[in-house]
């Protein structure tokens, strides 16, 4: 027995002691700890198999984060990556071998195999993220967001599964078709200016799952006080999104409608439950009336009119809406009160939360005392909803 | 106050508080499972547990047995960050390293989670701040030849 007990070493140790030992170590301990032999690394993956599932590549990365990286490759489900940071890293750590590193995190993301979601961001031109992308084409991910210079169009069409899609790099509206045209389980699709728009109506209708939309859109500034003008791209889309997209419940749309026949079109889209756009005409805002099942309505409305009776219409016809906000410099200074008036007409709803951004004299601070909180809560807006609109 | 027997896997027998035995929720789940509460002469076999294992837990579960029952969770984890008590400092630096890994796989096997608490966080102590060569001379780990990090 004596002599045996003498034997007894750290290896000696089962499983479930060896991952309690990690549990009293962190950063770099942990990984001095694991690579100490095959069997610590196996323990450790094992027990930061649930720990380290997202993985944020960005800002001062350090060889320890990486060395983690390499072990826990296979747990990783979330990678965001931003590319000139690891650019910057490798310059300074492995200097004129820094291809060679490059291909080597490259590799790791190939090792990633529960990979589901993944996230670029690059700002300069000095790395071709071509490598990152040719490791990802075997994965079968769900998520994708790249904020990039650019993406070539044939790296984005093997990714087939995605269900949530959001692009902010240099694409023509003819790449963007022929990317999304396999992608049928495709619920949310977020696009910059950056991105051509014109094929939207077809990607709408090979992607009907779509569930959340957010595009830009083009305002001439000479259009901005029209009424009507004949059949925009935009006037295409929102009549497509009407007839195809069945399940559309969030639309975002950047940009100015000014047109009528566009509001009308975007009007009906009537399984839409979260809206934000922008208005240059009253009549535009005026149509959203037929939106019924609006549950979420954010507004910018860039006129010097004052429109409050169209906003309270919109109170009285959407039933179910529980937060307006408003960017609109008119809005007069009852008008909560007025809103109260209308969601008096209502039985059992939760209260409508009202935000509004305007004047100091078209402010409702003076009399946001007086409103009925069990029908309207009003809000100051906060400087990340005022972002939003 | 209630004593108890606790048979060791080479066949001593040491006598202790109920009490103290029943830090380990292990025995105290076999006393009160078996109704071996009522039975002053039973003796609880530990076929784990070597005979210098045992006289080690004994000691420090004699010295812990007033102590609180263990908080929850959450709690558990913010007095982790704690520190080691001073007796518990004295108990742990009288043993060896070896007998440090047999108290961490007793305390795991007799389910003790102050003891595995204490051996676990002294192993630790010994691993922060140095490099894994290092990590290998402090524990005498030999590695594999074909046992590379990647």
């Amino acid at each position: 027995m004596e002599s045996y007990e003498c034997t007894v070493t750290i290896l000696d140790l089962n499983d479930y002691c060896l991952e309690s030992i990690f549990d009293y170590l962190e950063g770099k301990d942990l990984i001095n700890f694991a690579e100490t032999c095959s069997r610590a690394r196996q323990v450790f993956k094992h027990w930061s198999s649930f720990r380290y599932v997202n993985f944020f590549v960005v800002e001062e990365i350090s060889t320890y984060e990486l060395k983690l990286l390499s072990i826990v490759a296979e747990n990783v489900r979330k990678l965001c990556i931003y590319v000139d940071d690891l650019n910057v890293f490798l310059s300074r750590n492995y200097g004129k071998n820094k291809n060679y590193f490059f291909n080597k995190f490259c590799m790791l993301i190939n090792d990633m195999t529960s990979l589901q979601s993944f996230g670029l961001w690059q700002y300069t031109k000095k790395v071709s993220t071509r490598s990152i992308f040719l490791a990802l084409q075997k994965k079968n991910l769900k998520n994708l967001q790249i904020c990039a210079p650019k993406c070539e169009s044939a790296a984005l069409r093997s990714f087939t599964e995605l269900e949530m899609l959001s692009l902010n790099v240099q694409l023509s509206s003819k790449d963007l078709l022929k990317s999304c045209q396999s992608m049928r389980q495709l619920r949310a699709l977020h696009l910059t200016d950056r991105v051509g728009n014109s094929s939207l109506k077809d990607i709408i209708y090979h992607c009907s799952n779509l569930q959340e939309l957010s595009f830009y859109i083009k305002t001439k500034k000479n259009n901005i006080n029209c009424t009507t003008l004949k059949g925009t791209g935009a006037t295409d889309i929102f009549g497509a999104l009407a007839d195809s997209a069945k399940c559309l419940k969030s639309l975002i749309v950047h940009g100015i409608i000014c047109d009528l026949n566009q509001a009308k079109q975007l009007a009906g889209i009537s399984t839409l439950r979260i809206l934000k756009c922008s208005f240059a005409n009253a009549d535009c805002v005026l149509a959203l009336r037929n939106l019924t099942l609006l549950e979420e309505l954010r507004i910018s409305f860039k006129c010097d009119v004052n429109i409050s009776s169209i906003y309270l219409d919109l109170i009285r016809e959407c039933a179910h809406l529980y937060l307006l906000s408003i960017v609109d410099f008119n809005v007069q200074p009852d008008f909560a009160i007025k809103a109260a008036e209308v969601r008096k007409e209502f039985v059992n709803r939760r209260p409508l939360v009202l935000q509004i951004y305007g004047h100091r004299n078209s402010t409702i601070e003076p009399t946001a005392a007086d409103i009925d909180k069990r029908l309207v809560i009003y809000r100051c807006m906060t400087l990340q909803e005022l972002l939003k609109l | 106050m209630e004593r108890i027997k606790l048979q060791s896997s080479d066949g001593e027998i040491f006598e202790t508080d109920v009490q103290a035995a029943k830090c380990s929720i292990t025995i105290k789940t076999m006393l009160e499972d078996c109704g071996l509460d009522e039975d002053d002469n039973a003796v609880v076999p530990l076929s784990n547990v070597s005979s210098n294992t045992l006289r080690n837990v004994i000691h420090w579960a004699e010295h812990h047995m007033d102590d609180e029952p263990s908080l929850d969770d959450d709690e558990a984890e913010s007095l982790s960050n704690g520190m080691i008590s001073s007796w518990d400092k004295e108990f742990i630096s009288k043993v060896d390293q070896a007998m440090l890994f047999q108290l961490m796989l007793a305390a795991n096997y007799l389910d003790i989670k102050g003891l595995l608490e204490l051996t676990c966080r002294t192993v630790a102590k010994m691993i922060k701040g140095k490099t894994s060569a290092e990590i290998r001379q402090v524990f005498n780990i030999r590695q594999h030849p074909f046992d590379h990090g990647q």
